[in-house]
């Protein structure tokens, strides 16, 4: 064979035959889309992977070892940390592999809040995997909406269990914690809006095109070779293999519920997803029948061997005391005995093999993870696939994220639904920040303009009143409605960049208290004047009346005609004193039109706030007068 | 349950069946070591029993399954260290691999288990009867030292390739620390510019503290 030439010199050297050798390319351990630190090392032709080696254990952290010197409870929090998406799963399966030891059932309430607690769980992860498949593939709003509804549902995991993802919450022979007051209506209130953002992501993502093409056809596996490698869960069901533990198995109480186990038929990336869809939805059935099902009852059994005694026992009776005692020093005893519980986790078969040997600690656990061998499988499922289809494939096996429109019908319910939320968010911050040592001493006295001062460099807005004056837009000169509003206006006393942080806090509750009587007070009516000089026609007179098609055509046409004149108009913007300066000649455009942006002057006068402080002292200032960027630089 | 998979397999390997039992609804037969391949390659393929799911290898190292201590001395215990775990007495056989056998359609299970004395920790590969063996076969050895025969690439999988010892036999002390690891040659990466100690052209792995590699006896 000949040396190909130049292009420019040799007509054939583009057909030639270009020599290439496999490339390796490392992906992971951190990289942002190997969740959970794997690394694959990756052989490449071109675009194909010729093999693909993940290679694990960087998350190893010893759980078997862990387990076998600790007492049988001291296990729980491990398991928290298997699958840390849905905890409670793995709590449960490992707190009934225990309770085979000793043959114990637990009270019927706990079996309920059980298979509660873990369908909420199902539901994060699967939100979990599909949000991300959606964003690693470019659709960043699927995964927000995703994480929206998984927030929610961990909002509701936390109120249960005081932890959203350390849960620990079962115990052997019931569960840690009942549902606290009203914590039903929460879940109730909250459940539809999960559905409605799952499907958002369906509608988003389910027939789009660019998504479909990505994901069918590709990482396609049988299910009987699925079943040789080992999978259980979505990946093995997305195959068509009808296997279930919830169902073939069923324990706790998933006899007595009525759902249905979504089935693949080609179990390829795309199927993997839709199911998971599907599954969220079941879930969802299945945790209203736990609700409307959950009898009355104690959440633990009374039996002090295992469960520890209530606290009035504990101060109040030597049996209580030395059961407590005994529980806490020398743990439970498990008679000898090996078993294999297993039960359906979030991905597949989470099972946990347990040997006793009598004594007051586990003396071998191994866990039997569902992503385990599903990830063994990770080379056969890519390889002769385009490098781009690795993450597509490795995410859905998911190894361990109108101005002039009328309200929308609801719109008030929501916005009233969700301002509590954004009270509380706001007093986290305030908790968070305003008496945190650090804060404090980072702000206070930092950047210090006096009022007489502020007002000369041109301040308004809450850099002006921190210092202490009183000006406000919308009470010294109230426009729209603000004269019917009942608010007050928050002062600083020292002009700093604290006073210009915890005035801001208080705006935020003060702007609460405007949007909740402005809801209250407002009329029903017209949301724009019925004056075809300046406000376009109803379309049903466009296209209906002679007069609506001309008034139509001359506003679009030539625009609104504005007398001659020149205005200053004022409004309290966010940062300040927002003014327009127009002049108008009587034309269709304005003539001349300036506008004031609050931050122009307050960051003219940066230079004098942060002067004789550290460097380090310029973010926070500079933060505490807010200039935004387009408002300044216009 | 299922105690008709245990009748079973002692009717086709009579020989082979060293014993069983069935504790909780969970079923357990022991087979010789040399009859293993054979008991689950008939227990996947005959239609009848058909466990076509390998759900997991387990190992389990009895050690101090009879001695070890309860209660609070059981949690001091953790901080023994290896050479007082060497004069407790010898178990034999020391270890078994329990195998977790499934069948999807019949939705029955059983564990085959093979024992094994601590001075030939050896079992036959199944890797040619289920692709997840390979991972589960590496697991075990890498965490009880188990060498499975035939494994086509037996290395460890969660521990890193220096690691000493196997985590998970009883004779590892818990609280055991092993020295860095140090950095691999990389011949075409070289730290920073000009002259002296980690200048141009030294290894990367030569400048690193680490490389002092520590006596691994010294770290209980």
């Amino acid at each position: 064979m000949t040396e190909p030439g130049l292009p420019d010199t040799d007509p054939l050297a583009l057909e030639a035959e270009i020599p290439t050798a496999p490339m390796t390319v490392n992906l992971g351990p951190s990289h942002p889309a190997m969740h959970g630190t794997v690394r694959l090392v990756v052989t490449l032709d071109g675009e194909t992977i010729v093999e693909a080696i993940p290679e694990i254990g960087f998350l190893h952290r010893g759980f078997s070892k862990s387990s076998e010197n600790s007492t049988w409870h001291q296990v729980l929090p491990y398991t928290d940390r298997l699958n840390y998406v849905s905890p409670i799963l793995n709590n449960t399966g490992y707190i009934m592999g225990v309770e085979k030891l000793i043959g114990l059932k637990p009270t019927e309430r706990a079996e309920y809040l059980r298979v509660l607690g873990g369908e909420i769980s199902r539901i994060c992860d699967h939100l979990t995997c599909i949000g991300a498949i959606g964003l690693e593939l470019g659709a960043f709003t699927t995964f927000l909406y995703a994480m929206e509804a998984r927030e929610l549902l961990w909002d509701r995991i936390a109120e249960l269990c005081g932890a959203r993802v350390t849960v620990s919450w079962t115990r052997i022979g019931g569960v840690a914690t009942d549902m606290p007051a009203g914590w039903e209506e929460h879940l109730r209130g909250c459940l539809p809006r999960v559905l409605e953002l799952t499907n958002e992501v369906d509608t988003l993502l389910t027939r789009n095109r660019i998504f479909v093409d990505r994901t069918r056809g590709v990482g396609v596996i049988s299910g009987d070779e699925a079943i040789d490698w080992g999978f259980t869960g979505p990946c093995l069901r997305a195959t068509g293999v009808n296997y279930d533990v919830r169902k073939a198995h069923p324990y706790s109480v998933y006899d007595r519920m009525d759902f249905e186990i979504p089935l693949g038929t080609r179990g390829d990336t795309y199927d993997r997803y839709v199911l998971r869809l599907e599954e969220i939805r079941q879930s969802h059935r299945i945790i209203l029948q736990c609700l409307d099902q959950m009898p009355p009852g104690p959440i633990i059994i009374d039996d002090w061997r295992y469960a520890l005694p209530p606290k009035k026992e504990v101060f109040g009776s030597i049996e209580g005391v030395m059961a407590h005692f005994k529980l806490i020093m020398e743990g439970i005893q498990v008679p000898a005995g090996e078993v294999y519980v297993y039960t359906e986790g979030a991905n597949g078969e989470l099972g946990f093999h347990i040997v006793s040997n009598g004594k007051g600690k586990p003396y071998a656990i191994q866990v039997r993870g569902p992503g385990f061998p599903i990830l063994s499988a990770l080379p056969r499922l890519i390889k002769g696939h385009a490098v781009a289809d690795l993450i597509p494939i490795f995410d859905s096996i998911n190894m361990i994220g109108g101005e002039v429109t009328d309200m929308p019908a609801g719109w008030e319910e929501h916005l009233r639904g969700c301002l509590p939320r954004v009270l509380e968010l706001t007093n986290e911050v305030d908790t968070l920040l305003t008496r945190n040592r650090i804060f404090v001493d980072r702000t206070r006295g930092v950047g210090v303009i006096s009022g007489d001062e502020a007002i000369d460099w041109g301040f308004t807005g809450p850099c002006l009143r921190a210092t202490g004056v009183n000006y406000d837009v919308r009470k010294a000169h109230p426009y729209s409605v603000y004269d019917r509003m009942d608010f007050e206006i928050p002062l600083g006393t020292r002009g700093d960049t604290y006073d210009r942080y915890v005035l801001r806090l208080e705006e935020i509750r003060q702007s609460h208290r405007i949007i909740l009587q402005c809801l209250d007070q407002m009329p029903p009516g017209p949301i724009i004047i019925d004056d075809w000089r300046y406000a376009l026609p109803p379309k049903k007179e466009v296209f209906g009346s002679i007069e609506g098609v001309m008034a139509h055509f001359k506003l679009i046409m030539e625009g609104i005609q504005v007398p001659a004149g020149e205005v200053y108009v004022y409004t309290e913007g966010a940062n300040g004193e927002l003014g327009f300066h127009i002049v108008s000649n009587g034309k269709g455009k304005p003539y001349a039109i300036q506008v004031r942006g609050p931050g122009f002057p307050i960051l003219s006068a940066l230079p004098r706030l942060i002067k004789g402080h550290a460097v380090a002292d310029l973010i926070p200032i500079f933060d505490s007068i807010n200039m935004i960027g387009g408002e300044v630089e216009q | 349950m299922s105690q008709a998979l245990i009748d079973l397999v002692r009717e086709k390997f009579p020989e082979a069946v060293v014993s069983s039992h069935s504790h909780r609804g969970d079923e357990v037969v022991t087979v010789k070591r040399e009859n293993l391949v054979e008991v689950i390659g008939f227990l996947r393929n005959d239609p009848q029993t058909d466990l076509k799911l390998l759900r997991q290898i387990a190992g389990v190292d009895l050690l101090t399954y009879k001695t070890e201590m309860t209660g609070g001395a059981a949690l001091a215990s953790i901080e023994a260290p290896a050479y007082e775990m060497q004069r407790k007495p010898r178990v034999e056989p020391r270890y078994y691999v329990s195998y977790n056998l499934y069948s999807i359609t019949k939705h029955h299970s059983l564990r085959v288990r093979v024992e094994l004395r601590s001075d030939d920790v050896k079992v036959p590969s199944i890797t040619s009867l289920y692709r997840t063996a390979d991972w589960w076969e590496r697991y075990v050895y890498d965490m009880f030292g188990v060498e499975f025969t035939g494994h086509p690439n037996l290395t460890r999988i969660l521990m890193y390739p220096e690691f000493q010892g196997f985590p998970l036999r009883k004779d590892y002390p818990v609280r055991k620390r092993q020295p860095l690891v140090p950095e691999l040659d990389f011949p075409d990466l070289v730290r920073g510019p000009g002259p002296g100690p980690g200048g141009a052209g030294v290894p990367m792995s030569q400048t690193h503290v680490g490389r002092q590699n520590v006596d691994p006896s010294t770290y209980d």
